[in-house]
Order: C-alpha cells, then sequence, then structure tokens
C-alpha cells in the first residue's frame, strides 16, 4: 500500500457524538494513527464495532465497517477476514461488549488467532445506558442497577486471553496518545490476533476509574525491565491484580496466524487445481 | 398400498450398523432398477437403545414411507447383551423384535436372530399366538453364530441380508457389488461368506410365505441415491456457495457434515465456531466480503440466529440460513421430526421481517430451492432461509443422477464494479451511497453493493437504521423510505417467484375437495390423494414451498377452486394454515387441519382417514392425530 497515507484519511466528516473528553476520542486517533502508519488504505481497511459508545467508532472513521449487535463484532470481523485475507480488520468494542455479552466468542476468537486487532475501549462502567456495573467495574462499584457495587471481582481481561492461549496481549491508555498509537500499531503488526485493551475513562458516569487515577497508577512497561517474550514474567505481571500496566505484556513471535496455519489464506477467487466444477462429482459417489 | 411393494424393516441397537446397511440394501435395491425410499427411527442416544430402518421398494415410484411394513429382520440389541453394560442399557434385546410387531402387515415376514434372542424371550411375547392372527411367517436364524464363524459379529447384519435375498428370491449380485466397492480383502471376504451362509441356511427353510421381491426392470438411467441434506448441500455447491459455519445439532448437522466433508474440495471454506451466534455471524461477514456463504441449525441454535438474521435484514447483507426442524418445544425430541418452527423462522428476531423462506417437497425441491435462495439472497441482499425438518433430512431416495448435473452459478449478485462506483450517486461527503432510495439500474429496491476492498466503494452498515449514506439516522421521512425500499423487495421477489412455480400441485385440476401441506410430507399426500381418487373421491392436492413471500395468487386460485381443503401438517397448532389465513385473509370456513405431533411422521393411510373423517364429519379412529374443524364449524 502506499506510504503517503494520512491519519486524517481514516476520519469521516462526522462529529462523533461521545461526551466531551470521552477516552474513545483518544482510543480512535490511535487506531487511526497505528492504520496509517502501517500503510494501510482505507480502501482495503475493515472495522467492525458491536453496540455502546465504542460501537459508533465505525461512523467516525472512513474506511469498510460494519456496526453490529452488540458483542458479536468478533465473529464478524473473523468471516470478514477468512473470506478475503488481504482486507485489513480492525474489530473494536467496549468492556461489556467483549468481556460480558461477547465474552465466548472474545475466548475462541483468541484461541482461533487469525491475523486482525481487537481493541476493547475499557472503560469499566456501561455509559450509554447511563451507568450501570460492567465486567471490568470494581467490586464495590454502586450504580442504579447494582446499588451495593457487583460484589463479584472484577474479570482481568488479560489473564482470560494468556489462558485461552494468546499470541498478543497488550495494553494502554488513550489519554496516552504516542504510547497509545504505538501500542496498537504492534497489535495491527503482528501476525496473529492482537488484543489490547484500552483504558478508555468515561468522564460522566465513572468517578472512580478517571484520567487521574490512571495517570497516577499506571505503570509503562517500557520503562521497565519487562521482555514481551517472556511468557512466565508477562504471566506473573498479569495475575498481579493490584497495577494498571501499559504497554506489550506478552508477544509470541513465532505465532503463525490461523488462516495460515489452515492453508486458507489465498484469494478465494483462486480455484485450486484440480477442484471440482459443480456438486455431479459428489454425486457420482452415491450411483 | 400397491401388492408389488416391499418394506422391509432392519431393526436393532444404535451403533449396529443399522443405518450403514440399511443404505447399501437400498442402493442394491435401486440399482437393480427399482424405485427406493428409506424411513429413519432412532433414539437420541450413541448406543444401544431401539432403532430401526425402513426401506420402501416399488417398480413404479416410491414417494414416501408407505403404510407399516411387510419385513422385519430384528437384530436383537447386541449392546443390551453386554452384562457388563446391562446395568446401564436395560435388558433390551427383545426390543428389535417385540417394539415393532404393532406395525407388521398381515401375512408379513419375521426374521429374527435367535443368536441373540432366545426362545424363553420370544416365550414371553407370545410371538406364536400372535404370529397365526395375523399370519405372519416367522424364521428364527442364528445370525450371531453366521456372522461368528465367518467373521466378526458386526457382521451378522449381513446374515440378515442373506437370509432377507433367500426369502424373497432377490439377486445378491447387486449387494456383493456394493459390498466390494467399501471393503477390501479379507473384510470383503468374510462379509461375502456370512451373506453366502445366512442365503444358504434360509434355502434349507419350508418357505410358507408369497411376498416375493417387486417385478422391475433394467433401470432405465443411472440413479444417486440422496437424502433431503444430501440434495441442500449439492444445491449450496452448485449455487456457488463458498463459505460455511456450524455448530453441532441434530438433525442440521448432516449438511453441515457433508459441507465440511467438501467445501474444501472446491476451494471453500468450512468453519465449526464455538455457537449459532457466531455461526451466522461468520458467515454474515464471509458474504459481507463478497463471498457466497451460509450457516443452518436446528430449532435451538437457529433461536440463537435471530440476532445475526436481524442484522443481516437490517444491513442488507445477503445470507443463505438452513433450519432443519425437529419436535419442539426446548429440546423437544432431538431425533424425532416436526413442523413447529415455522413461525419461528418467519418471525424470530426483532422487527418486521423482510426474508426469504423456502420449505422444499423433497430431494429435487431441496436442491432446487437452495440454489434459489441463494440466487435471491445474493441478488436482493436478503437473508434468505430453507426450513426442513429431521424427514426429509434421513430420508434416501432414488433420483436421476443427471437432475443434478446443471450449471453452477458463478454469478456474485448484485454487487457493483469499481467502474461503477466511480459513476456511482455520492454523498456529498464523498460517502458511496450504499442505501440508495432509488437506484434506477437494478430491480426494485435493490441498492448498489459495494464490497470491502473496492477502491472508493466505502461505506458504513450498521443495524441502526440509516440514511442512504449508510449513517445512523432517526429522521422520520428517511426511516419510512428505508423501510419501504426493503419490504419493497419482497414484492419483486415474489413476482419472480411466481415464474419459478415452487408450489407443486398434484391430482385432477377439476376436483372437488383439497389437500394442501407444506414441506416433506409432500409425498405422502400425493400418495394419499392417489388413492383416495382411486377410491371414487375427487381430490388434488397443493405442496407449498415459497412461505414467504407467501404465493397468494396460485394459493387463492387453487381454494378458490375447491370446496373444502384440509390443511395436512406435522404440528399440533395449525401455524401454516395459521399463515395461509392471515396471507390471503379469507377461506375461514374452507379449511380444516389435519394434525400430527407425535414424533412420526404421517403414514398415506392415515391421510386417508383423516381426509375421510373430515369429510364424513366423524371423530378419527385413531388417536395419534387431531382434526381441527374449519372456523365456524
Amino acid at each position: 500500500m502506499s506510504s503517503d497515507v494520512r491519519f486524517t484519511d481514516f476520519k469521516s466528516d462526522k462529529q462523533p457524538t461521545w461526551c466531551p473528553g470521552c477516552g474513545d476520542f483518544g482510543t480512535m486517533n490511535g487506531m487511526m494513527k497505528a492504520l496509517a502508519e502501517t500503510g494501510n488504505d482505507p480502501d482495503n481497511t475493515f472495522v467492525v464495532a458491536g453496540i455502546g459508545c465504542s460501537g459508533k467508532i465505525g461512523t467516525y472513521m472512513h474506511s469498510y465497517a460494519l456496526h453490529g449487535v452488540h458483542g458479536r463484532a468478533l465473529p464478524v470481523g473473523i468471516g470478514v477476514k477468512l473470506a478475503n485475507p488481504d482486507l485489513e480488520v480492525m474489530v473494536a468494542g467496549g468492556d461489556g461488549d467483549g468481556y460480558s455479552i461477547g465474552a465466548g466468542h472474545f475466548v475462541h476468537a483468541v484461541r482461533r488467532n487469525v491475523d486482525m486487532s481487537y481493541v476493547v475501549m475499557d472503560n469499566r462502567i456501561y455509559g450509554l445506558t447511563k451507568g450501570q456495573a460492567s465486567p471490568t467495574s470494581r467490586q464495590d462499584f454502586e450504580t442504579s442497577t447494582t446499588p451495593d457495587g457487583p460484589q463479584m471481582p472484577p474479570v482481568n481481561p488479560l489473564a482470560l486471553a494468556l489462558a485461552s492461549g494468546a499470541t498478543f496481549i497488550a495494553q494502554s491508555f488513550s489519554s496516552d496518545a504516542q504510547r497509545h498509537a504505538e501500542i496498537i500499531q504492534k497489535a495491527v503488526e503482528h501476525d496473529g490476533f492482537g488484543f489490547v485493551n484500552t483504558y478508555s475513562p468515561c468522564v460522566t458516569f465513572n468517578d472512580v476509574d478517571t484520567y487521574d487515577y490512571f495517570r497516577d497508577s499506571i505503570v509503562d512497561l517500557s520503562e521497565e525491565d519487562h521482555d514481551p517474550h517472556d511468557r512466565e514474567a508477562a504471566k506473573e505481571k498479569i495475575l498481579e491484580g493490584d497495577k494498571e500496566y501499559m504497554g506489550v505484556i506478552y508477544q509470541d513471535d513465532d505465532s503463525v496466524p490461523w488462516e495460515k496455519r489452515e492453508g486458507i489464506d489465498q484469494d478465494m477467487s483462486d480455484i485450486p487445481d484440480g477442484a471440482p466444477d459443480d456438486a455431479m462429482d459428489l454425486v457420482r459417489e452415491f450411483y | 398400498m400397491t401388492d408389488q411393494e416391499l418394506i422391509w424393516r432392519i431393526a436393532g441397537g444404535s451403533g449396529d450398523g443399522i443405518d450403514s446397511n440399511s443404505r447399501y440394501f437400498a442402493k442394491a435395491l435401486m440399482r437393480s432398477g427399482l424405485d427406493v425410499f428409506t424411513h429413519r427411527h432412532y433414539p437420541s442416544r450413541i448406543r444401544g437403545g431401539h432403532t430401526y430402518v425402513e426401506v420402501r421398494a416399488a417398480p413404479d415410484g416410491a414417494a414416501s414411507r408407505g403404510d407399516g411394513y411387510n419385513f422385519l429382520l430384528a437384530l436383537g440389541d447386541s449392546f443390551a447383551r453386554n452384562p457388563s453394560e446391562e446395568a446401564y442399557y436395560g435388558n433390551e434385546e427383545l426390543k428389535p423384535l417385540s417394539e415393532n410387531l404393532d406395525d407388521l402387515r398381515e401375512g408379513g415376514i419375521i426374521v429374527y436372530d435367535s443368536g441373540l434372542i432366545d426362545d424363553e424371550q420370544v416365550a414371553e411375547i407370545n410371538l406364536e399366538e400372535r404370529a397365526e392372527e395375523n399370519g405372519w411367517h416367522v424364521y428364527p436364524v442364528d445370525l450371531r453364530g453366521i456372522a461368528k464363524e465367518h467373521g466378526r459379529e458386526i457382521m451378522r447384519n449381513n446374515a440378515g441380508i442373506g437370509v432377507t435375498a433367500a426369502l424373497l428370491d432377490m439377486d445378491t449380485s447387486e449387494y456383493e457389488g456394493i459390498m466390494d466397492e467399501m471393503w477390501n480383502d479379507d473384510i470383503l471376504e468374510a462379509n461375502l461368506a456370512v451373506i453366502q451362509d445366512g442365503f444358504e441356511r434360509a434355502q434349507e427353510f419350508d418357505q410358507t410365505h408369497d411376498l416375493e421381491m417387486p417385478d422391475h426392470g433394467e433401470p432405465e438411467e443411472a440413479q444417486a441415491l440422496v437424502s433431503g441434506s444430501d440434495a441442500i448441500a449439492y444445491g449450496a455447491l452448485d449455487a456457488g456457495c463458498r463459505f460455511i459455519a456450524g455448530y453441532p445439532m441434530t438433525p442440521w448437522t448432516d449438511v453441515f457434515t457433508i459441507m465440511s466433508q467438501n467445501l474444501p474440495k472446491f476451494g471453500g471454506i468450512s468453519e465449526q465456531v464455538e455457537d449459532e451466534i457466531a455461526a451466522a455471524s461468520l458467515a454474515l461477514g464471509a458474504s459481507h466480503a463478497g463471498v457466497k456463504s451460509m450457516s443452518g441449525s436446528s430449532g435451538g441454535g437457529f433461536a440463537l440466529m435471530s440476532e445475526p438474521l436481524g442484522l443481516a435484514e437490517m444491513s442488507e447483507t445477503p445470507v443463505v440460513l438452513v433450519e432443519a426442524m425437529r419436535a419442539g418445544p426446548s429440546t423437544g425430541m432431538p431425533t424425532k421430526p416436526e413442523q413447529a418452527d415455522l413461525e419461528h423462522v418467519l418471525y424470530t428476531s426483532q422487527g418486521d421481517s423482510s426474508r426469504v423462506v423456502f420449505a422444499p417437497g423433497d430431494q429435487q425441491e431441496c436442491y432446487e430451492q437452495i440454489r434459489t435462495a441463494f440466487e435471491l439472497a445474493y441478488d436482493y441482499q436478503i437473508p434468505a432461509i430453507l426450513v426442513y425438518d429431521q424427514k426429509l433430512q434421513g430420508e434416501l431416495r432414488n433420483v436421476d443422477a443427471s437432475f443434478f448435473d446443471r450449471e453452477a452459478d458463478g454469478d456474485p449478485g448484485s454487487v457493483v464494479s469499481e467502474e461503477e462506483i466511480a459513476e456511482a450517486a455520492e454523498h456529498h461527503a464523498g460517502k458511496f451511497k450504499r442505501f440508495q432510495y432509488d437506484a434506477d439500474d437494478g430491480k426494485e429496491g435493490v441498492s448498489p453493493r459495494s464490497v470491502p476492498g473496492q477502491k472508493g466503494g466505502r461505506f458504513l452498515a450498521t443495524g441502526n437504521e440509516h440514511n442512504e449514506a449508510g449513517h445512523i439516522s432517526e429522521d422520520p421521512t428517511n426511516r419510512v423510505l428505508q423501510m419501504d425500499r426493503r419490504l419493497g423487495k419482497l414484492e419483486s421477489i415474489r413476482e419472480e417467484l411466481d415464474a419459478k412455480g415452487n408450489q407443486t400441485h398434484h391430482g385432477p385440476d377439476e376436483a372437488e375437495y383439497g389437500i394442501m401441506c407444506w414441506g416433506s410430507h409432500q409425498g405422502t399426500v400425493f400418495e394419499a390423494v392417489d388413492r383416495l381418487n382411486d377410491a371414487g373421491r375427487s381430490v388434488k392436492a397443493i405442496g407449498v414451498s415459497d412461505l414467504m413471500p407467501y404465493p397468494e395468487a396460485e394459493v387463492s386460485e387453487f381454494l378458490e377452486s375447491v370446496e373444502e381443503c384440509l390443511v395436512v401438517e406435522m404440528n399440533a397448532t395449525a401455524q401454516f394454515r395459521g399463515l395461509t389465513q392471515k396471507e390471503l385473509g379469507r377461506f375461514g370456513p374452507k379449511l380444516s387441519s389435519l394434525l400430527k405431533y407425535n414424533g412420526n411422521p404421517f403414514e398415506p393411510a392415515e391421510i386417508v382417514e383423516g381426509f375421510e373423517s373430515s369429510i364424513d364429519g366423524e371423530e378419527l379412529a385413531v388417536n395419534n392425530m387431531k382434526y381441527v374443524p374449519a372456523a365456524g364449524d
């Protein structure tokens, strides 16, 4: 693809309806920068999202896009990628989309390791429905529908990904524009399923997991002595639980995308040699 | 029921090889020039339990399982005999004999495996007395012993085939030829020895029966023995389908399996995924990217697909789904046929439905209609559903092999080229008008569709209501224009379908009475119609395949031409009759219903009886069906 793609080429004329100050602005900018930096053509890029504030991202980006059903963005994205492996497929979603209603799809998408990226805009709350607990909300986080807090430990998405056999696990913070874009770019470049959990604060409904909270507590792995290729070290960091890490936590450099392993990464219009023309060849077996 | 027919029932436990042997037997009869039709009855378990397959063979067409049967080969349930498994399976080895006697016709033949079923057990069920009453001819043979002598116990089915052949004076060469295609060397030799030994022992019997193999000439042309599922898979492949995703569920698994085994040979992709939501979503995604795609399930899994199905309707993404019905509600009876998912496939998912739904009536219609489903889905950018059931899924029937020898469909449907995109109407901000209200160079209501990767064709597809460029919109004027455009496609589709004639008519045009049905028991209904006319009644039938959009004109014409019409369907709430009245808004006083929902398909005689009692206003003599009179009666 041409190297003169600019990130603004990925921007649509639609003004986002996100609240002023929403973390999703930064998250989306980073996605567009990463796509442009990796030389992707918007005409050859497919963005899939689900429902919620995050779901609207396809409206604000000017690529091919599908704004689908709550929690089901990943299987649609996999179908698109398998049908046309030449497309750059990026799936976006919120914490409810990915870790609650779509948690089953998340586990299996990680396992399948198709060459695509998945950015979860994690604000630890349900924003569009006006402030209910999400699967990453804290145990004592009181909301209108969980008056005493969820009283369940939050999902650890990184651990879920690791347990499912992830080949790329990263975390970023939408407010740290440069690091966020770099991390997404690494996910896009990864040969396989590039998963990034992005802290994307909700300024309207979440007064706990705020910009200030993340700024104060985030530990940037690029400033630590962390080797993302060391699975044991990654496991330790992921399971620590009391730190908010930023950066690529785990990456398997030997990852081979599923479609390559299965030999189905060719364009589907290329019919293999000796392929039958029609079903008549099968009918003969039933004579 | 004709005199010239054999209905051979092989009964045993699941896992005894009943299914394979009956298939070979049916194929042998088919190759010898007979028409064949099979019917399977099996429980939802892997080993043991009572299972049987019937093979009906007749010289001039076999369109249903027929009534009852006239030859029983009872193997005994070998898994029940294993003492270590007795606690789980119970002492059921007698069942293949005892459970099958009620449907055996007078004068029928019974062959049972005396190596598994002993005299004491036979005495328990008063077989001798019952045989005398019904004129049955009973031949105990130690099939197990024969099998063990020449090979392994599992080969006792073939000993039974040998006995069958001797009793019916049947040439075993076709069957042995099939064995030769299936097995090699030692296994083949052992099997042939088992068949031959069974044959010779039966020849020594004092044969008292009259039943013999129906007369037949040489086959006029090559026949293929296919199930509804085979035909659906062939049709899908010939329609250009190159992607399938699914999750196993009985009875849908058949189509999924056939496609999984064959699609890769055609350069296509088959994926088993985590659930049916994902299955339909992957198919939708692949289709969105320009590959003809399908998915499917049975009722329970199809319920999960209501989300992606609604998205396909709203985003106008073509996709083909198959729904293989089984008895419901909920888990219902997994291996039993029913037609109670009609309203489920028509209306599931929120909002007004815009989809195409077909219910094929036999194997040929399965092939034709899955092709039409793909054609319409991709021409009109709409989901299309093919609904069939456990009955048509599993029954095998011979079809002229040349029927399937047709051109594959390479047409990608209504997709625009990059050149056309460059000239297409554009949104003010430069986005391609994917959902244009009034595109004039195509079919009514169909807007220009680009495929990801094409230059300049970028658009947003969304499950929200959207404007011409695909952006979310709650503007009332746009809403009505888009809804009317999407729903309007069904009218154009109706016109195309009227030209195709998916409905099947049977019986004299000028008949006094009508019978209506939909889906898999069409052949059974037509057989009943023939018998009624032979007996002096004046009856015709219509098998309806187009469920949405409904064939209003054709069905109206049919109903106007008859005095009364009996609607025959396999469910408890007369769903198809309800649909007909909803769509046509009249004929209520003419329509009565014959319903069956006990898990077994109709036999032709039951429809004859149901028709007679509907005309005479009499109670049904049997309690396995229900008659619902016309509105106001």
